[in-house]
């Protein structure tokens, strides 16, 4: 039996509604225990995939905030006592991160993109001409470097007792923005893929970390061709979005042990 | 009765400094002309100007800042591409009559040169070698770049009231193919030294000051209510292509500029100079501002010094507000006695 943690916050829980609601042909779901479902607070449910892969959800809504979970001699730990009850339900008052073979962080802000006020500014800075490629280049550096995402990943690296295997994912990248964004900014399919490169770049710095982009035919411009992927929100992956986005990055996992076995040997 | 007799007390070495703590002495500048918080600044010339940008922004003051870095780019990273430096992202502009090139292009639509240079497959600009930390990834990018940075520069000039000055150099390097002149010597940051074409300067007097008197006349044709500031650099020369010691060489540059700066003051109203060179150089201050390379300004130094620049702005405002108060209170009585009245307020004044 594999151990995954999924660790994020809305984005997260859409996800874990949309593997515990959406029969799939691609691969097996069973709930094994539910220990919370409450969207003020959190998800924690553990999933049993294909029979092999129990996968817990931890997911905390709302990214504005300030720091409510850190990392401590190798465990998640928090000081809000509403996660404290949540830990507490699952026996445990800390996460401990080594117990997992696999944790995947999954939204918490890693872009201001998140927001649409924010991607669309950034969209303005690149038609522009004003910037240099460098310099806007050094400011998507910047911004990553800023968000909760990133700096939760910062801890876990500087945490030198966390060895297991992390995998870093973006939020999707639509906002309530993109309706005029598609009408007057043709670029934004190029802009996404050159700003993932930068984010992974950057992620990627960061030990044991791997940056998993959302599979692109999420992104904005086509997003409009498969509208049921999204929530009416229009900002969460709905459940057909979802699951495309599970088979992607169950697909990484699979094949992360797959290649693990084959060190092994 | 001699003329002596009725000075001030700062007129006297005596009562202006030997009888003060160094950190007492005062009156240091009177500033010519009513400086207004609200009303808008730009700051331009050599590296300590940036330490008066910066100032500026921090007591509230309205800096113009026509050349606004990303949103997203941290305050370090805004200082390392020139944000925030500069009222436009010009570099340092170290002489006149660099500062007279800016304004050709700018103003008199002159044909900006094409020159690059290239450094390890990267474009930089020759007249703003150091403005990007890694150069330009194309000469299309440089060119459109600097176009921004003139666009910018010619509206700072247009909107501002105040333009501050800080003169740093005499020593300049000019293409003697074309005319124009570099802020730095070619081959230091980038770019290949051609002793053909490349060729040293050392700017004289009348050389600057009519370069000045230019620069002056084309930023009053744009904008007829701009008034000046203009500082000499503290800061030594790092080094002199001259066949002199460098102090000797650092010296004289900064005695010339100093002369330069008090024949344009003293010949136009609307031009004033500050004297921030004279409070970190002087002896009376015993060196205490610079940092131990004896180059660099200390923070307390440039604390210091902006202090006087703030605390003289206040004192003029302050005396210019009760003088016009006194004004309005004695033409209620009576318009005859304005003149007599105004005599007595200088007189208390002192």
């Amino acid at each position: 039996m594999k151990n995954l943690l999924f660790l994020g916050n809305s984005h997260n829980a859409f996800l874990h509604d949309a593997l515990k609601y959406y029969p799939n042909k691609d691969f097996t779901v069973e709930i094994l225990s539910e220990v919370k479902h409450d969207y003020e607070i959190g998800v924690t449910t553990s999933l049993l995939i294909d029979g092999e892969y129990k996968v817990t959800f931890i997911s905390k809504i709302g990214n504005k905030l300030p720091p409510y979970i850190s990392v401590l001699d190798g465990h998640i730990c928090t000081e809000y006592q509403n996660i404290k009850e949540l830990f507490l339900q699952l026996n445990m008052e800390t996460i401990p991160l080594n117990k997992y073979d696999v944790v995947v962080i999954y939204g918490f802000g890693l872009m201001s993109i998140d927001f649409g006020k924010e991607w669309k500014k950034l969209l303005e800075e690149r038609h522009s001409n004003q910037f240099s490629s460098s310099c806007l280049e050094q400011s998507y550096m910047d911004d990553i470097v800023n968000s909760q995402h990133y700096k939760l990943l910062k801890r876990i690296e500087l945490d030198e007792q966390v060895n297991t295997k992390i995998i870093s994912i973006p939020t999707p990248l639509v906002s309530e923005g993109s309706d005029t964004l598609k009408e007057t900014h043709f670029d934004l399919p190029n802009f996404i893929v050159d700003l993932e490169k930068i984010y992974k770049q950057e992620i990627e710095k960061i030990r044991n970390v791997s940056f998993l982009s959302i599979p692109h035919e999420l992104y904005a411009k086509n997003r409009y061709s498969i509208s049921n992927s999204f929530s009416n929100d229009t900002l969460h992956l709905a459940q057909q979005g979802s699951i495309i986005l599970f088979n992607k990055i169950f697909f990484v996992i699979k094949e992360y042990f797959l290649s693990s076995v084959d060190k092994n040997l | 009765m001699h003329p002596y007799k009725n000075l001030p007390s700062n007129a006297f070495w005596k009562s202006a400094i030997s009888l003060k703590n160094m950190f007492s002495i005062d009156d240091l500048w009177n500033p010519k002309f009513t400086i207004k918080q609200d009303e808008p600044f730009i700051t331009y010339g050599s590296c300590f100007a940036q330490h008066i940008s910066q100032a500026l922004v921090s007591r509230g003051f309205n800096w113009l800042n026509m050349e606004i870095s990303p949103e997203t780019l941290n305050i370090d990273n805004r200082k390392l591409f020139n944000y925030n430096v500069f009222s436009s992202r010009t570099g340092n502009i170290y002489t006149a009559s660099f500062l007279k090139q800016w304004l050709h292009w700018a103003f008199m639509k002159e044909e900006i040169p094409q020159e690059i240079w290239k450094k390890n497959e990267r474009f930089y600009c020759p007249f703003r070698p150091n403005i990007e930390p890694n150069g330009f990834k194309d000469q299309e990018e440089l060119f459109q770049s600097r176009m921004v940075a003139i666009n910018a520069f010619r509206k700072s000039i247009e909107e501002t009231k105040y333009f501050i000055f800080t003169l740093g150099l005499t020593e300049s390097w000019i293409n003697t193919k074309f005319g124009y002149e570099y802020p730095l010597c070619p081959g230091t940051i980038a770019g290949v030294f051609d002793n053909n074409i490349h060729s040293f300067r050392k700017q004289r007097f009348n050389h600057i000051l009519n370069d000045l008197k230019e620069c002056i006349k084309i930023m009053k044709q744009e904008n007829q209510r701009i008034k000046f500031i203009i500082t000499v650099s503290p800061i030594p020369l790092t080094a002199t292509n001259t066949t002199n010691h460098v102090l000797l060489a650092s010296m004289e540059s900064k005695s010339v500029l100093r002369a330069v700066a008090a024949e344009l003051c003293d010949e136009n109203d609307d031009i004033d100079y500050f004297p921030s060179y004279e409070i970190i150089n002087s002896p009376v201050f015993r060196g205490v501002f610079f940092e131990p390379n004896m180059k660099n300004v200390s923070q307390y130094g440039v604390n210091f010094v902006m202090d006087i620049f703030f605390k003289s702005i206040e004192k003029k405002e302050n005396f210019a507000e009760s003088l016009a108060i006194q004004l309005k209170q004695n033409s209620f009585k009576s318009e005859e006695i304005c003149e007599e009245a105004l005599l007595e307020l200088f007189g208390t004044s002192r």
